[in-house]
């Protein structure tokens, strides 16, 4: 069983890609310590009664909302889309991703729709949306700025808020350039000039357009846009028509919950107090209005997420996409996203991608991980994502589907390790078992190297501390009867 | 399709509830508590600085008929070679931008006399009036140089100005501007695109407009109907998505003025 499956050949490919490797690892190390540096700005302004509280106090409270609410979903679901309607918006409900798409193709149809804009939003990407539309001959442009480089580029991100931090400056006036039909230069200013003008010109003729929804407000039927550059706005402002897609489980019951998770999510995202623009959306354009949508459509998605409901993983639904396990995570610094495979990637992609698409395909993610616990630390809402994943773990061997090498490798060590003699004898002569694989330093150290099969993973890209000789509990005999003897 | 009802009642199923009217009353174990100062002038003095953190300028007047020259001053001063002026069809971004200026009909506005102002600097002033056709006034905002609105209310805390495509309700007694409209239908003179496709963006708070934190305005907004919109606008708009470049002006506004009366 030495063929590599997919998911290790997106590891590999990551892994021999420097730049890549270079660039998340720089993007998601500078969010993680601004992250860091605003939360503890944030503890000294809630010691001077200046913030509705420190970092622990407010997860509290978020934790506090999302549970309830998620505890309740049917009656908040049930009234954010009464409130929806009174506002003027039309509510649709999609079990999946086809329905999804379905009706956001079936509004299109109907308005003879044939060009649409998009603010950043990852429930579309879940549900493939551009692919859907694209085959339907429309054309859907991503206007966040790093969703519209990974567009041209026709990839995925890399990252869940930095969706193209692996690109550099000259592959994005590459990108930009072949648009434009001729060469750009590749500062920043330039290209982000470009960028505003071309899309520009996308929003003032798009016929509808897209957005998720960060939060839905229950009690109102709001919607809300976290967004820095503003694009989320323009495109619930300019075109006609505008079409929220939203995961059934971003409900939050009240307007005033919203300053708990507003002083977290950018917090934990990017490391800023706040982002440069919230906009709450209820209901269409009102009568004697100038500008807004004339039309607002709101598509709760399930998609699965029903299935985590009152599951012990209930409270992955409660995560607010901020990107804070991402930045964390060892191996997501080390990997990026694409490795992943998932739209979803780190920590909160390793826990949810099983869980709303199943273990085919998926279950290797869960290797993909350390246990250190770092993502759960820094998780606004406190999500266990390492003990769900040990869970999930759990899940996946029940369901045998772990390397058949490795069960009876397990198997040995349960032997070996459930039985004295056996253990010392295994201790004594372990470094006899892997003498081929054995190097030595100079400095007289040994460590393994090449190990093959299922090992191989230990040593492809590292060594590893080769046996002791003398086991420790022996030492620890010796060195107890010389001290004894002195 | 799923209906609405087979969605909820798997959703009812799986939370293993009986499916129910209204939902519970959502109480936190504790109230969120009060915070920050409570004077007009430690808490402009609060919004001004964490605004100038985030790259917003303000210019502090204290009469009202300063208004006026001051946003020609700033009209007048606005950077001229910046990305956040290319308009759509100038694809560098090098071109001119016309002399329109576009501005809410709004009460928040009415008494700087503004438009005269703009006209004698040779600027010209433009505003939504019912009636007008809506998608021709955005296409001239989009061509605007700068947009001129009102703050319905500002947050101190993160510099936060609070823009409503209309008035929003709810005041406790000296918000300006409040309560008219009762969010439904009538006031229509102001425009979301105002305060979002010119590259310039000039705002005009009132001291009394500010609260310290968020909590206390989505208490004032859970008080009346919600506008259609409301933003929360926390300085220009920015990115980060070239190398991790800060840039200034994507989509939005690249420059926000608050005059802060
Ligand atoms: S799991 Fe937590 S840290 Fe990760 S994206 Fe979700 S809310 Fe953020």
């Amino acid at each position: 069983m030495s063929a590599k499956t997919p998911f290790l050949e997106r590891v590999e490919k990551a892994l021999a890609d420097d730049h890549l490797r270079g660039a998340v690892r720089y993007t998601a190390e500078n969010l993680y310590l601004k992250r860091k540096a605003v939360m503890a700005d944030l503890d000294v302004l809630a010691e001077k009664g200046e913030a509705l509280g420190n970092f622990e106090e407010l997860r509290a409270r978020a934790q506090e909302i999302k549970r309830h609410t998620l505890a309740h979903l049917d009656a908040y679901l049930k009234q954010a889309a009464e409130q929806i309607r009174k506002n003027g918006g039309v509510v649709h409900w999609a079990k999946d991703a086809r329905e999804a798409n379905q009706i956001v193709l079936e509004i299109c149809k109907k308005r003879g729709a044939k060009k649409l804009i998009k603010s950043k939003s990852m429930v579309t990407e879940e549900i493939h949306l551009n692919q859907a539309l694209e085959a339907e001959g429309m054309e859907i442009v991503e206007s966040d700025l790093g969703e519209y480089i990974i567009q041209l580029a026709r990839e995925t991100p890399a990252h869940i808020v930095i969706p193209a931090i692996h690109k550099t400056r000259r592959q994005i006036a590459d990108l930009f350039g072949a648009v434009a039909g001729r060469e750009l230069a590749t500062d920043t200013k330039t290209l982000a000039g470009f960028a505003r003008a071309t899309l520009r010109q996308k929003f003032m003729t798009a016929d509808v357009g897209v957005t998720g929804a960060n939060f839905v407000v229950a009690e109102t039927g709001t919607l809300c846009l976290v967004t820095n550059e503003g694009n989320g706005r323009l495109t619930s402002s300019v075109p006609p028509c505008q079409i929220s897609v939203v995961g059934m489980e971003k409900l939050v019951p009240r307007l005033e919950d919203l300053a708990v998770m507003l002083n977290l999510l950018p917090r934990s995202a990017t490391g800023q107090k706040i982002t440069t623009y919230f906009n709450m959306i209820t209901g269409p354009r009102r009568p004697g209005e100038p500008d807004g949508p004339e039309e607002l459509h709101v598509i709760f998605l399930d998609n699965g997420r029903s299935n985590i409901l009152a599951t012990q993983y209930q409270e992955v639904l409660s995560c607010i996409r901020c990107g804070a396990c991402l930045n964390s995570c060892p191996v997501y610094r080390q990997l990026g996203g694409h490795a992943y495979g998932s739209i979803y990637p780190g920590p909160i992609g390793t826990v949810l991608t099983p869980l709303l698409q199943g273990f085919d395909q998926w279950d290797e993610l869960l290797q993909a991980c350390s246990l250190c616990g770092a993502c759960a630390e820094n998780c606004p809402l406190g999500i266990q994502l390492h003990k769900h994943i040990i869970r999930l773990r759990g899940e996946a061997v029940a369901q045998g589907r772990e390397h058949p090498l490795m069960r009876t490798a397990l198997k040995a060590v349960h032997f070996a390790w459930t039985r004295p003699g056996v253990y010392k004898f295994v201790a004594r002569s372990a470094h006899l078992g892997v003498k081929p694989f054995t190097r030595r330093r100079e400095d007289g150290s040994e460590y393994l190297d090449n190990l093959p099969s299922i090992a191989a993973g230990w040593t492809n890209s590292r060594t590893m501390p080769a046996p002791a000789r003398k086991p420790f509990h022996q030492r620890w005999a010796e060195l107890q009867r010389e001290e004894g003897a002195k | 399709m799923t209906t609405e009802q087979d969605f909820l009642a798997r959703v009812a199923e799986k939370l293993g509830r009986s499916p129910e009217s209204a939902p519970p009353p959502f109480r936190p174990s504790e109230p969120l508590p009060a915070i920050g100062p409570r004077g007009k002038d430690a808490l402009a003095d609060r919004f001004q600085m964490e605004l100038e953190k985030i790259n917003g300028v303000v210019h502090r007047v204290n009469d009202a008929s300063e208004v006026a020259p001051t946003i020609v001053r700033i009209l007048n001063e606005a950077p001229a070679a910046d990305p956040g002026k290319s308009r759509a069809g100038d694809q560098d971004g090098a071109g001119t931008v016309g002399r329109t200026v576009v501005r809410w009909a709004d009460p928040l506005l009415d008494e700087f006399d503004i438009d005269r102002a703009l006209e004698q600097a040779g600027w010209q002033p433009v505003a939504f009036r019912q009636g007008d056709d809506g998608r021709a006034f955005v296409a001239r905002v989009e061509q605007a140089h700068a947009g001129i609105v009102g703050c319905d209310a500002a947050i101190a805390e993160t510099g936060t100005i609070v823009l409503g495509s209309s008035p929003l309700g709810g005041a406790e007694g000296n918000g300006r501007g409040s309560g008219d409209a009762r969010g439904n239908g009538s006031a229509g003179g102001r425009g979301r695109t105002v305060s979002l496709l010119p590259p310039v963006l000039i705002a005009l708070l009132r001291k009394e407009q500010i609260v310290f934190d968020s909590a206390q305005l989505f208490r004032r907004l859970a008080r009346a109907p919600m506008p259609s919109q409301v933003i929360f606008k926390s300085g220009p708009s920015r990115s980060s998505d070239i190398e991790n470049d800060l840039t200034i002006g994507v989509h939005g506004p690249g420059a926000l003025h608050v005059i802060l009366l």
